[in-house]
């Protein structure tokens, strides 16, 4: 209850002074999806101290998302989709330049925007990155899926995974790894550092997520 | 009637719209944010500088988390490249929503070599990503009149501005660096430090 009651003032709270008027000019909400309320007293027990991922998120400090899907952020776009809050926080992209961009336009706005993506995004998403984000001192802070980690991953994974850390190194975007697991806690530490260090340095930051089953092949029976 | 518009009236046409209506304008880089900045500077606009194709999606963004009324500005070599993000921007931008296309068939900055503009329908692809309000405009006065209109409403609005090749000289780059133009930026709002 307490939950709720917090996720529906951080609702008002955003809606009074960043988004008046939300629906106008907008197309229709799916209202069935924006209604359904997540967690009841036996979800909040059985994920046990977890607050839902979107008030986590708004506690490191994001109040923009956009990206583009993939399986390893499912719970988070799940929860973004799910979201009481009248869906201010998400915005749909179509490639993951364009998320960079929304979220640079959002940023103009006073929001501190998080941008998530596989890593085969980056290749779409450099020149946002580099002419935009970087040049003009953004601080957008990137989730990256790290499918082809350590060469772990299938073959076209692998051959954006391997270079991605050296990659990222070459545009100056500094990274901070974290092992994605069930819970969402590890993940939003990692942003809140990603978001600290990106208005720290005026630019982008990078949290590369490892998929589980990456991180420990041995264990987990990894794609390898 | 009168000939094609060349982009410098054009440009002061969309400046003077977008000033009468209290609106942001956007300008995709190249000779658009140069005309824009040397003709018609003001803390309102939004200069890129790169980026080439990324502009209707940046001044949704922008117009999503802000209210405010926003035009943005590209020629047809930045639209064609920047396709996937028409609908994304659509879907984000609240309204006034005002995206022109100056179409000149030509990457004019790069030294006039031809887009695939002509063989494309501009009209249809913006209905087809959702639009709900799609013009074709040639002279200043239709610009204008399609501006005001479109400010004055709540519809997300396309305009394909029909130009023609300048034969004028060319502006100078835009003045500012990248941080400038945010700083400059009267509507851009600082964020606020991370909760924790």
């Amino acid at each position: 209850m307490k939950l709720l009651l917090i996720q529906m003032r951080g609702c008002r709270h955003r809606l009074d002074r960043r988004c008046p008027g939300y629906h106008d000019g907008l197309r229709p909400i799916d209202a069935g999806r924006r209604s359904r309320v997540p967690p009841t007293a036996a979800t909040a027990t059985i994920k046990t101290a977890e607050l839902p991922i979107v008030e986590q998120l708004r506690r490191v400090g994001v109040t923009f998302v956009s990206g583009v899907a993939d399986s390893g952020v499912k719970a988070l776009v799940a929860a973004l989709e799910g979201d009481p809050s009248c869906g201010e926080l998400y915005v749909l992209a179509t490639r993951e330049d364009n998320a960079v961009a929304l979220a640079a336009g959002s940023y103009l706005a006073g929001e501190q925007p998080l941008v998530f993506m596989e890593s085969s995004g980056i290749g779409n998403a450099i020149d946002a990155l580099t002419s935009l984000a970087g040049a003009y001192r953004m601080p957008i802070v990137l989730l990256i899926v790290w499918a082809g980690y350590d060469g772990r991953d299938v073959p076209h994974h692998n051959a954006i995974g391997e270079p991605l850390a050296g990659l990222l190194d070459a545009l100056g975007v500094p990274r901070i790894p974290v092992r994605l697991a069930e819970a969402f806690a590890a993940t939003a530490a990692a942003i809140a550092d990603a978001v600290r260090l990106a208005r720290q340095r005026g630019g982008p930051v990078a949290v590369l997520g490892i998929p589980a089953n990456l991180e420990n092949p041995a264990e987990e029976g990894g794609a390898r | 009637m009168s000939e094609p518009l060349v982009r410098d009236s054009a440009i002061l046409a969309i400046a003077a719209a977008a000033r009468r209506a209290g609106a942001v304008v956007f300008a995709g880089n190249g000779f658009n944010a140069r005309a824009l900045a040397a003709l018609a500077d003001h803390p309102d606009n939004f200069y890129m500088l790169g980026s080439m194709g990324l502009g209707p999606v940046l001044a949704a963004g922008f117009s999503r988390c802000s209210g405010t009324p926003t035009v943005v500005i590209e020629g047809d070599g930045n639209a064609l490249m920047g396709l996937s993000g028409h609908p994304a921007a659509l879907g984000a931008a609240r309204t006034p929503f005002v995206h022109c296309v100056l179409d000149n068939g030509v990457y004019e900055t790069t030294g006039g070599q031809r887009t695939l503009s002509p063989a494309v329908d501009m009209m249809l692809l913006a209905r087809g990503c959702g639009y709900p309000e799609v013009h074709r405009v040639a002279t200043g006065e239709e610009l204008t009149a399609r501006l005001d209109a479109a400010l004055a409403g709540r519809r997300h609005t396309f305009v394909q501005v029909q130009t023609r090749r300048s034969d004028g000289p060319t502006h100078p780059r835009v003045p500012y660096d990248p941080p400038q133009v945010v700083t400059r930026f009267g509507r851009f709002v600082p964020g606020e430090a991370a909760a924790e």
